[in-house]
């Protein structure tokens, strides 16, 4: 049988429902191997062992009377400290938040323990979503399950690095520039990033109101699916929440995809930045496993890269700053150095750009939405490269740094990121698949076919998996 | 307020930096202005849930 | 504008700003500054009046 902590949350669900799984067995394992093994990893800032085991039981007895909620009953799972949960502090990673213990839950958090998620603990994250791979924090930054000298990503360093290393079966994540597909491309692993409106807001903290989002970050995009079966509520807590009709996730991720135009985004990767010739041969070679499975692909033109970079950064770092900008001048000292530089920037930013980047997004929106008619889905990379060195990345502010990601920040729509194979190093290659705005079901069933078409969801991080089996 | 500089920067000096050009006439009626406008974005500058969200929002979908 | 500003200048929007920097991350953020300021000028482009912010008020049940 599959180890345990090898399940996804499709495998585990039906021995779940036909009690051939205990919750019980199922989270005690998972909180030993976080015991055993995130001392290294760091993907926790805290775990809740008496918690989740109470929440274990309860879904033991629930499910041993007959009454099952659905395929997240009894699933072990984490969420990126930023999350509210009531009771239990809430850092966003900062000294500022140090002590920060929220009076209710998250609505995401709420319909998570609903649907009878276990609670495992709080992840580690950039500093507010925003400061990067930071070593002057309370707690120290995760690292990448792959290989531990590198770099998982960020913002939601420690969802991916989690889910990567078998320390929860599913995670949330937030998502204002990339920061659910970042670490999902670097860590190897399934993210989310919904279309906006989609999954409340509510209770998480903010970063920037308007290009915020929360997500599942799973091993697979099936398991992304389940999760948005419960994720997917309408909010009326949430100003930005949409009031529309749940697509049928799981149902969306068992069918298959032919006949779907998919539109590849060529001049983003080949002409507006630089890309590593690996993730381009990783992204070529899905193209070809698409034709083959009966889909047409052809090459699409969206406005350039900086097009999007431009407005994203005017647009983030003004809300970023109008959120932080009392606490940034009164206890500058609580904030780490990357979060306290890049916050302040929104200071340098008048009103009158912020507007007219807000009348440029619609422009934006408005040209996708017309490319949108000609193709069912666009592909390009998540990142231009694999994981870098834990460190590496540095502040590197005043340089441009393309972005695949914060593109669809900008237009609200619903992205994917994919694990396309892996390096010559051994590290994972990685892929966005993005679709129309309410079509999460749609990009979610792109990326099931995929991974379901090829062999990369097998592979594990190996020293992990040596480690494991050490340990059993 | 933390907010407010130590030595107030002249108007001159930002209508110059925003590349505005205003005759000696308006210069003082300005001034006024700019005062209301600053009184009026210190009165709302309070210390704020982070729940409370601006009213203005994204939206892609229609009811 | 000037595509550079001088460390007088830009502790002067600091200033301003109220906020304050390290000498040591004085020379990062000035150039992170400079940066902002080139996309701010790539934004700033002739648009019609119905270039409307993406951004909209709905009022409660609409």
């Amino acid at each position: 049988m599959t180890a345990l902590h090898n399940l996804t949350i499709a495998e585990a669900a039906p021995l779940l429902k036909a009690k051939k799984l205990s919750p019980v067995e199922l989270t005690a394992s998972y909180l030993s191997r976080i015991e055993a093994f995130d001392g290294q990893l760091n993907a926790y800032i805290r775990v809740l062992p008496e918690q989740a085991m109470a929440a274990a039981r309860k879904a033991e007895g629930e499910i041993m009377k007959g009454a099952y909620k659905g395929p997240l009953h009894g699933v072990p799972i984490g969420l990126k400290d930023i999350y509210n949960t009531k009771g239990i502090p809430t850092t966003g990673h900062s000294a500022l938040y140090k002590d920060h213990v929220p009076e209710a839950d998250a609505t995401t958090t709420r319909l998570l323990a609903e649907a009878g998620t276990i609670l495992l603990g709080k992840l580690s994250t950039w500093e507010f979503a925003i400061g990067g791979t930071s070593f002057d924090l309370p707690w120290p930054p995760a690292k990448n399950p792959w290989n531990l000298a590198h770099d998982p990503a960020g913002s939601s360093s420690g969802s991916g690095a989690a889910i990567a290393a078998g320390l929860a079966m599913g995670s949330m994540g937030t998502d204002t520039g990339g920061s659910i597909r970042g670490p999902a491309a670097w860590c190897g692993i399934s993210g989310l990033k919904p279309t906006y409106g989609l999954v409340s807001r509510r209770g998480i903290l903010p970063l920037s109101f308007s290009l915020d989002h929360g997500g599942p970050m799973c091993w697979t995009s099936e398991d992304c699916a389940l999760m948005m079966e419960v994720l997917a509520q309408h909010d009326p807590l949430d100003p930005g929440s949409a009031d529309v009709a749940k697509p049928d996730f799981a149902g969306s991720v068992q069918k298959d995809v032919k006949g779907l135009r998919i539109g590849v985004v060529r001049h983003f990767f080949e002409s507006d930045a630089e890309i590593d010739p690996e993730i381009k041969a990783g992204i070529e070679a899905a193209l070809v496993t698409f034709r083959e499975l009966g889909c047409e692909v052809m090459d699409v033109t969206l406005s350039p890269l900086s097009a999007y970079g431009d407005v994203a950064a005017l647009i983030s770092r003004s809300e970023a700053f109008a959120f932080h900008e009392e606490t940034l001048k009164a206890t500058p000292e609580l904030y780490g150095e990357l979060a306290r530089q890049r916050i302040m920037m929104g200071a340098f930013i008048r009103a009158c750009d912020y507007v007219n980047a807000l009348r440029e997004r619609g422009r934006l929106i408005a040209e996708i939405a017309t490319v949108f008619e000609s193709v069912d889905v666009l592909i390009c990379p998540t990142m231009p490269g694999v994981a870098p060195k834990l460190g590496d990345l540095g502040n590197m502010m005043s340089r441009s740094r393309p972005s695949f990601t914060r593109v669809f920040n900008l237009t609200g729509s619903p992205a994917l990121s994919v694990c396309s194979g892996f390096s010559a190093a051994g590290l994972p290659l990685n892929m966005q698949i993005v679709g129309r705005p309410f079509q999460d079901d749609l990009v979610l069933r792109v990326g099931s076919a995929f991974e379901k078409a090829t062999a990369f969801r097998d592979l594990r991080p190996a020293q992990w998996a040596q480690q494991a089996l050490a340990a059993e | 307020m933390t907010d407010t500089p130590a030595t107030p920067i002249p108007i001159e000096a930002k209508l110059a930096e925003y590349g505005l050009r205003v005759g000696p006439e308006t210069l003082e009626s300005l001034k006024g202005s700019v005062a209301d406008l600053e009184t009026a974005a210190r009165n709302i500058r309070v210390k704020r849930s982070y729940l409370q969200e601006p009213i203005h929002a994204l939206r892609l979908w229609t009811k | 504008m000037s595509e550079t500003i001088s460390t007088e200048a830009f502790q002067v929007l600091l200033d301003r700003a109220g906020i304050s920097v390290s000498p040591a991350n004085m020379e990062e953020m000035r150039s992170a500054y400079m940066m902002l300021q080139a996309m701010r000028e790539r934004v700033r482009q002739p648009r019609g009046y119905d270039a409307e912010p993406a951004h909209i008020f709905a009022p409660a049940g609409r």
